[in-house]
């Protein structure tokens, strides 16, 4: 039976060098070959638009609008105007003018030789100062979090639109094929929960693969069908021999079929998957320094840092798109000095380690690291005055590495932090310049869908030019 | 050219007629014949406005500027109406609501044009006058760009093959006569014989009956089927196993969920509020129901856009025609938007997008914002359609108060006979009243708020009690906040409590004490008012209703000091009878005479103590504290809660809920005004109901100008009609696609300019005229082509038509198809004898998913019933459809994505569903005798074909060798299952059983 051996070589050797899959069986000329691999395969790496610094993404999701009046944004009118409310000191600031102001209760000190002020909620990120890129002009549509989020994740929030990760593995494919090229690390449930990850009309090759999900610890968290349950590893490849004899007698008698050849490939692509992977969510290879950099093993860090370290791995093995979720914990109407000096002890350290470590690897230039929420909070108080509501008029999200200037705060909010005046950057200004980043044109990334060209920023967008290195 | 014509000058009559109207609102009545366009205005506005919008504005502002600024054009009156991004720049007759005049003026920091430099002072005064004089300007702009555009129009669509009414086509000559069976195949074989191309083989036997189960049930065939069919030799023994299957209730399995695919189904809403819909599978059961009927296909489309409207005559009749309106409450709607008018848009621009991409082909949701891109769909067109949605109710509210509209979700009417319907209505409506004066009781048990009441209060949860006071909210007058306290007639002497106001200013106040009066209470409670300069004692009857506010009685005027320096003492001291205490009210004199002379004003037309403030309880015929709740007070305290009890009595003896249907109704008929860019809040003209021009829908909507009616029949009609040139194409396409994994037109949801072109024009219109000349049968349609011999082409390789056409674009040969999600999982359990083939009704156990909380995710049904009636989770999927692309429930989906990728190969490898699935396989197969036996039985139901012994020794080495691995200590049964499993697992792993050849 086995009649597609070749001599000396055995059959499993072949298939990992014959690359393209069973492309010998096919015509042979180099061009046909790369066709029928793009048909198989369409997450084979194709060519930026434009060369590019950026080669992945590490998205952190704050999910549930950190604050970034506690955080990032300093407003030393808001220390002062405290209590005040905000119809006296802004008549002009439709918010909620007759809520009092309430200023932050964290300090803010200039860190780095660039002096980027940052609060002490995130004195380890600070020390990274240097590497930052604030966009404190941040605005975006969506006063509910499920708006928002999904404005944040796919560009719409009242249709069902491909998500951001989606779109840049359409664009670039990714590296490793052996892997996902679009993963997301312990992913929410809500606020339109797989759509944030969803391919919509894009092919479901390009939908990411949910690692774990929100609220349960990473330490359990796996690839889906990423291991057989009964069988060895030598029992599963016997079967898979046997597996393949009977699709390549298939084959045979089809003569030619590019998606048989695909099926084909894609077991051989699941079996080193199945090898890969699981080592890879395995931190148990990884040094105790690397360990404790992260806070890994130290309870409040332990989760977050585990996620911040998969995600480098992620990184490191070519994976093109991961994105690390903190959980539904960002929305402090309520407990805002408890629950905001929680979240960031939670996550300071592990993103302080994965832009310190990146950086040693010599990663942070070619991997854009992105932090951020679904929008921000507003500068008047809530909760027994230890609240803030949401804000999506104004706030900050920063980025780090991969092509981006370091140590820069881009735009402003106005004086109290309500809204984004000075340099304004939209969430589809973010998506243009996250694929401009990654070397693509975002009015060029197009598919066509019901009649038209659709984009990941629509008819909106604009690269921010001036936060490109 | 007439029909251009018409419409130009209607559309000039419409907007000079709208020009008076504004300029009849701004001035004099008799300035309402100021025609906008006199001579000697005209005169002014090329003399002196003209001019300048082309020096100092068209740069930015006109159809020829390079780069449109705000969206706004100023090339014509009507475009300076309609304005830009900012909204109207013109409104004719008022110059300072025009935003042009506003802009120039500079007055305005945010709002100043041009940009650059201020027109002169005699310019703004030019533009001021022109406006006040109403804005007269010369039609012909507007008009020719109007009969430009319409001409162009009418152009395409006289030029575009899709817009032409399908031509009776000859049937092509061919050069081999022998091969067409009937007359399509002549048009398959003429255009391979053009291209120099030659069908290849019939398929086998085995292979054609394998194609045919599959394609009309989803299904493989069995093997005794199979064997049935190889032993009959007729010649029509093909076209037997045709009509078998056509008349197999599986078929409507089949064929059904490739309609719900358009009808982008689901069980639950979707987008970020994603509540169940619990009655979306009534619709479902419509849909495989009308298709196993072969209902005709007009009459299909008419009931799912307008089966509220149909004449009936029978009630059940009436309940299918209602249940299959579902098609358009089923969409996903954005539940959370705040903007009203914008969901309200949503939904109708979701119904307009599915029913023209459905139906027509047509995308003309893209002409929301602005006129289409390609396709000849004006904006205007939009909203005509727009108009019909908007007059259909699709949106209910939940949860409305008279200060709160309610949360929207959507429409669902009951399946019920008039006299049962208004029995249930009647019902809940008194079950609503009586839950809402319930749920507003509770918010306020006392009926007066303290933040209501004028002067200072203080309530007794403020009060600073000493003794064992007992809280209490039963009531025969009112009371202030949540409770009030009594001493349950007992520690005589022991119990006080003081009310200690915070004064704002010093001066005269009147005192009033608030307490709830019955027959039981004390008649001597002891007040101690210490004010500024004295403390008095006063006695109150608590056996007296209050007087003020039907709470309070009023203990005198006293002079208190500003600040907490006052104090009002109650006590129970030498009282007999129970002692109440509720709220301690300080009014400033001058406050008080006020409410005193109001009190009169009232009491003169009525007494003012019987105005209550729980209106709904009146109205209802009740009376505080009344009912069977007596008994449950203390010492004659009754309870409120009596309202509880009527509840509870009321629904014990409620009718049986009728089954409800998500359905639509006619709602409040009117025009919808355009949206500029889309935007609801921003409206220009209002527009005509009526269909798309590009499809000859002028005529036709003439007929909409019914104020009963919102057109939606009309539109179904419409839409249904021979005469339409898409419909019967569309649907003769998405047949041909389903059976040969490719339509005729690639686009199958696109027929527009950006459509793929037809393979064979003259196919697809004869396919649709056979169409509606047999009735619109979809099983006959079907049956044709699957007779014909272009189906029945086998999938063999022909290296020399592969280098021509290696799409198989012209049908050389048959496609090879993988199977859907859903074929490969019920074709699994069919094999493995685990499929459960109980048709139809709710996908999940009855009150697994209440209406008020979204789901999660899909809920974890352990179910082996067909796909089709899993529920479908809007925003999660069973792991198996997802792999295998399912279509996204969110969208209409005329064609499926088919990719490959690793985790599909993941999913047959390690999924519990296939482990397990190879298990009950593997135990079917061990309680056959023989080895050789078992792999060929596996063989004919997973392939539909014997193994051969090459086959059979193979499989045979495969289980020998697992049977003697595995673990050690695992039994040999165990061990020798495992195997036989995973030898079953591969079969369903294979190309062979993914595959249809």
């Amino acid at each position: 039976m086995n009649a597609y051996s070749l001599p000396g070589m055995s059959r499993r050797e072949m298939l990992r060098k014959s690359g393209c899959g069973f492309g010998y069986l096919a015509l042979t000329s180099l061009f046909q070959q790369a066709a029928l691999a793009a048909e198989a395969n369409p997450l084979i790496p194709k060519a930026p638009h434009f060369p590019s610094r950026a080669k992945r993404i590490i998205f952190l999701f704050m999910h549930g609008g950190p604050s970034h009046l506690d955080t990032f944004d300093p407003k030393p009118l808001l220390v002062r105007d405290n209590g005040k409310l905000l119809a006296k000191v802004n008549p002009t600031d439709l918010g909620a003018p007759n809520s009092k102001l309430m200023s932050s209760k964290w300090e803010f000190q200039k860190h780095g030789q660039s002096g980027l002020e940052i609060s002490s909620l995130f004195p380890e990120v600070a020390q990274c100062a240097d590497d930052l890129c604030l966009i404190r002009s941040m605005h975006t549509n969506g006063q509910d979090h499920g708006q928002a989020v999904l404005k944040l994740h796919t560009g719409a929030n009242t249709q069902v639109r491909p998500s951001v990760g989606s779109w840049i593995i359409y664009g670039l494919g990714t590296e490793n094929q052996n892997l996902p090229g679009f993963v997301t690390i312990s992913p929410p449930l809500l606020n339109g929960g797989p759509q944030n990850y969803g391919s919509a009309f894009l092919p479901a090759v390009y939908q990411g693969t949910p690692i774990g999900r929100e609220n349960t610890p990473l330490s359990q968290a796996q690839i889906r069908h990423i291991k057989n349950s009964q069988l060895s590893v030598e029992m599963q490849r016997e079967q898979l021999d046997l597996l393949q004899e009977i699709n390549r007698g298939h084959l045979k008698e089809a003569k030619q079929d590019n998606q048989l050849e695909g099926v084909i490939e894609s077991y051989e692509l699941a079996f080193r998957m199945q090898m890969e992977a699981p080592k890879l969510t395995d931190l148990s290879d990884e040094s105790k320094s690397t360990l404790d950099l992260y806070g890994i093993d130290k309870q409040v860090t332990d989760n977050f840092g585990r996620q911040c370290l998969l995600a480098r791995r992620f990184a490191q093995h070519g994976v093109r798109f991961i994105q690390v979720n903190h959980a539904f914990k960002w929305d402090q109407h309520v407990n805002l000095k408890k629950d905001l000096e929680r979240n960031t002890l939670e996550v300071d350290q592990p993103i302080a380690a994965l832009l310190k470590d990146l950086k040693s690897l010599g990663m942070l230039e070619d991997t854009l690291v992105v932090w951020g929420g679904e929008f921000g909070r507003t500068p008047t108080s809530q909760g027994n005055n230890d609240g803030r509501d949401h804000n999506p008029h104004g706030f900050t999200v920063w980025l780090a590495g991969g092509g981006v200037k370091g140590g820069l705060a881009y735009g402003a909010t106005d004086d109290y932090g309500s809204r984004a005046v000075e340099n304004k950057v939209h969430m589809h200004d973010l998506h243009a310049t996250i694929l401009h980043l990654m070397g693509m044109d975002h009015t060029k990334l197009t598919y066509r869908y019901a009649g038209r060209d659709f984009r990941l920023t629509d008819v909106h967008g604009n690269v921010v030019k001036a936060i490109v290195a | 050219m007439t029909v251009t014509r018409v419409k130009v000058i209607n559309l000039i009559a419409g907007w000079i007629l709208s020009g008076c109207l504004c300029i009849g609102a701004a001035v004099a009545a008799s300035a309402a014949d100021l025609p906008a366009a006199t001579s000697d205005g005209i005169d002014f506005f090329e003399k002196k406005i003209r001019p300048v919008l082309i020096e100092r504005c068209y740069k930015c502002h006109s159809t020829e500027a390079e780069k449109l600024k705000g969206g706004l054009l100023l090339d014509s009156r009507d475009s300076m109406m309609q304005g830009g991004d900012g909204g109207p720049a013109l409104v004719p007759g008022q110059p300072e609501k025009s935003r042009l005049i506003q802009a120039v003026r500079y007055t305005d920091q945010e709002l100043q044009m041009p940009p650059k430099e201020k027109l002169s002072a005699a310019q703004i005064a030019d533009l001021e006058t022109w406006v006040r004089m109403g804005a007269p300007a010369p039609v012909s702009n507007e008009a020719q760009k109007i009969a430009k555009a319409t001409a162009l129009n009418s152009q395409i669509s006289a030029s575009h093959w899709a817009f032409r009414p399908p031509k009776n086509p000859q049937i092509p000559q061919v050069k081999d006569p022998t091969w067409p069976k009937q007359p399509m195949d002549n048009f398959i074989l003429a255009e391979l014989e053009e291209r120099k191309l030659k069908p290849v083989s019939t398929a086998s036997e085995r292979s054609l009956i394998r194609r045919a189960t599959f394609d009309l049930t989803g299904l493989p065939p069995t093997p005794e089927a199979i064997d049935a069919f190889l032993n009959d030799s007729s010649l029509s023994a093909f076209a037997k196993v045709v009509d078998r299957l056509l008349g197999s209730r599986h078929f409507g399995e089949r064929w059904g969920r490739h309609w719900l695919d358009l009808a982008r189904y689901a069980d639950s809403n979707g987008l970020e509020i994603n509540l169940p819909y619990s009655n979306a599978w009534r619709y479902r059961d419509y849909v495989v129901a009308s298709l196993n009927q072969d209902k005709s296909f007009d009459q299909f489309i008419r009931e799912q856009l307008a089966g509220d409207l149909l004449p009936y005559s029978t009630d059940a009749e009436r309940f299918e025609r209602l249940t299959a309106t579902g098609f358009l409450v089923l969409g996903p709607k954005a539940l959370a938007e705040p903007n009203q008018a914008k969901l309200t848009m949503d939904v109708a621009d979701e119904q307009i997008d599915v029913t023209t991409r459905a139906l027509l082909g047509l995308t003309a949701s893209c002409a929301r914002c602005h006129d289409h891109k390609y396709d000849p769909i004006p904006t205007r067109d939009y909203y005509a359609l727009a108009g019909i949605f908007k007059s259909t109710a699709t949106l209910s509210r939940v949860g409305a108060t008279p200060q709160n509209p309610g949360a929207p979700r959507w429409m669902e009417r009951p399946l019920a006979t008039a006299d049962k319907a208004k029995e249930i209505e009647e019902y809940s409506t008194k079950l609503n009243t009586l839950v809402e004066a319930l749920r507003v009781s509770r918010e306020n048990p006392g009926g007066i708020l303290s933040t209501k009441l004028p002067g200072i209060v203080v309530d007794n949860t403020a009060a600073q009690l000493s003794g064992r006071w007992k809280t209490a909210i039963a009531s025969t007058n009112l009371f202030v906040d949540k409770d009030y306290v009594h001493d349950a007639n007992s520690d005589k002497g022991k119990m006080s409590a003081r009310f200690v106001p915070n004064l704002p200013h010093t001066g005269p106040y009147e005192v009033l004490v608030s307490y709830t009066s019955h027959p039981n209470r004390a008649t001597n409670v002891p007040v101690t008012i210490q004010s500024l300069n004295a403390t008095n004692r006063v006695l109150l009857d608590e056996r007296r209703p209050p007087t003020f506010k039907n709470a309070f009685i009023s203990v005198g005027t006293y002079e208190f000091q500003a600040g907490t320096n006052g104090a009002v003492v109650i006590s129970n001291e030498k009282t007999k009878g129970f002692v109440a205490i509720d709220a301690v009210d300080f009014i400033p004199i001058d406050e008080w005479k006020l409410e005193m002379s109001l009190m009169e004003q009232v009491s003169m037309k009525g007494p003012a103590s019987s105005v209550g403030p729980i209106p709904n309880l009146t109205e209802l015929g009740f009376k505080t504290g009344e009912g069977g709740a007596m008994q449950g007070g203390v010492g004659g305290f009754v309870t409120m809660t009596g309202l509880e009890d009527k509840i509870y009595d009321l629904s014990t003896n409620a009718p049986p809920p009728a089954p409800m249907a998500m359905a639509v109704q006619e709602g409040t008929i009117e025009n919808c005004r355009i949206n500029l860019r889309g935007d609801p809040e921003k409206l220009g003209d209002e527009v005509p109901r009526g269909f798309l021009t590009v499809v000859g829908g002028t005529n036709a909507s003439s007929s909409l100008t019914k104020q009963t009616s919102s057109g939606r029949l009309e539109l179904a009609n419409w839409i249904a009609s021979p005469d339409n040139a898409l419909t019967a194409r569309v649907a003769a396409n998405r047949i041909w696609l389903h059976l040969f994994g490719k339509g005729l037109v690639d686009t199958p949801d696109n027929f527009g300019l950006l459509s793929d072109k037809p393979t064979h024009p003259e196919l697809l219109d004869y396919l649709a005229m056979l169409l509606v000349q047999e009735g619109w049968s979809f099983k006959k349609m079907i049956r044709t082509i699957m007779l014909s011999s272009t189906y029945q082409m086998s999938c063999e390789h022909d290296s020399k038509a592969y280098a021509k056409d290696p799409d198989n674009r012209y049908l050389w040969r048959m496609n090879r198809r993988r199977l859907e999600s859903e074929a490969i999982r019920d074709a699994v359990l069919m094999v493995t004898g685990q499929l459960d083939l109980t048709p139809g009704g709710p996908p999940l156990p009855a009150n697994s998913a209440p209406m008020s909380n979204p789901m999660m995710g899909i809920p974890q049904v352990a179910s082996n019933r067909r796909s089709i009636y899993l529920p479908v989770v809007r925003t999660d999927m069973l792991d198996m459809f997802q792999v295998f692309d399912f279509a996204d429930p969110h969208t209409l989906s005329g064609k499926r994505h088919v990719t490959t990728a690793a985790t599909q190969a993941l999913f047959m490898m390690n999924s519990e569903f296939i482990q397990e699935q190879s298990r009950k396989w593997a135990e079917n197969l061990l309680s056959l005798q023989d080895d050789a036996q078992r792999v060929d039985r596996a063989y004919l139901l997973a392939f539909g074909r014997p193994a051969t012994s090459d086959e059979i020794d193979r499989a045979l080495r495969f289980t020998e060798k697992l049977g003697g691995a595995g673990r050690a200590e695992s039994t040999t049964e165990k061990r020798r299952l495992i195997a036989w499993q995973s030898f079953c697992q591969a079969l369903l792993a294979s190309t062979d059983f993914r595959f249809v050849d």
